[in-house]
């Protein structure tokens, strides 16, 4: 494991409750936001969960259960709103980490942390998008 | 009679009704019961594993709560 690595999943581990607070706070700042706010603190903590047990690389068990879950999430939406109220989550879980971590490791981090995010969403558009494509709402 | 019970649990999880139901199943699973067919009985049985789902979604002290409040409302 990398400097950065270590550090980044020791910023995630000791703030974890601050970050997802931070994190909801963000979403809730503009006027637009989709969900109960029970429901994004959900989201953002399951998706700091997914970030941290992929960083660390032990078990892929939370991910594989939120990509379990989607197929029911997008017979109930449309790809336009789970991208449009998905996206965002990441971005903003990204920002806050990337302002939490040491000035050194800050670069590293928003890649890492940046390429995570493109394989976590190849990963769901492989889930969801059949189940938009059998609706024929693509 | 046991549907019931599993949207009961689904409800008393305090989860998003965008994953509460997979997560639940997922965790029946996990702990050995069949989801469409878990009766009372398998309450503590099932439990822990719930609790480990719900730390993920609602953190230490809300999972807790939670599984506190599923034995008292569901067990014996």
């Amino acid at each position: 494991m990398t400097p950065c690595l270590a550090h980044l999943l020791s910023v995630l581990r000791t703030s974890r409750d601050e970050l997802v607070r931070r994190s909801t706070d963000v979403v809730y700042l503009t006027d637009n936001a989709p969900l109960p706010r029970e429901d994004v603190e959900q989201l953002m903590r399951a998706s700091i969960a997914i970030l941290e047990e992929g960083l660390a690389g032990e078990t892929n068990e939370v991910r594989s259960g939120f990509l379990e879950a989607l197929p029911e999430l997008a017979g109930a939406t449309t790809l336009d709103d789970a991208i449009k109220g998905g996206l965002p989550t990441w971005g903003v879980i990204i920002g806050q980490l990337s302002v939490a971590v040491n000035e050194q490791y800050r670069d590293e981090a928003i890649m890492i942390l940046s390429r995570f995010m493109g394989l976590w969403w190849s990963d769901v558009l492989k889930v969801m998008l059949p189940v938009y494509m059998a609706k024929g709402t693509l | 009679m046991s549907g019931g019970l599993l949207d009961e649990l689904v409800h008393l999880s305090g989860l998003s009704p965008i994953f509460a139901r997979t997560v639940v199943r997922r965790a029946l699973v996990r702990a050995g019961i069949d989801p469409d067919s878990v009766q009372r009985k398998d309450i503590e049985r099932l439990l822990p594993e719930i609790h480990r789902a719900l730390t993920v979604y609602l953190g230490n002290r809300a999972a807790d709560d939670r599984a506190t409040w599923i034995r008292k409302t569901l067990g014996g």
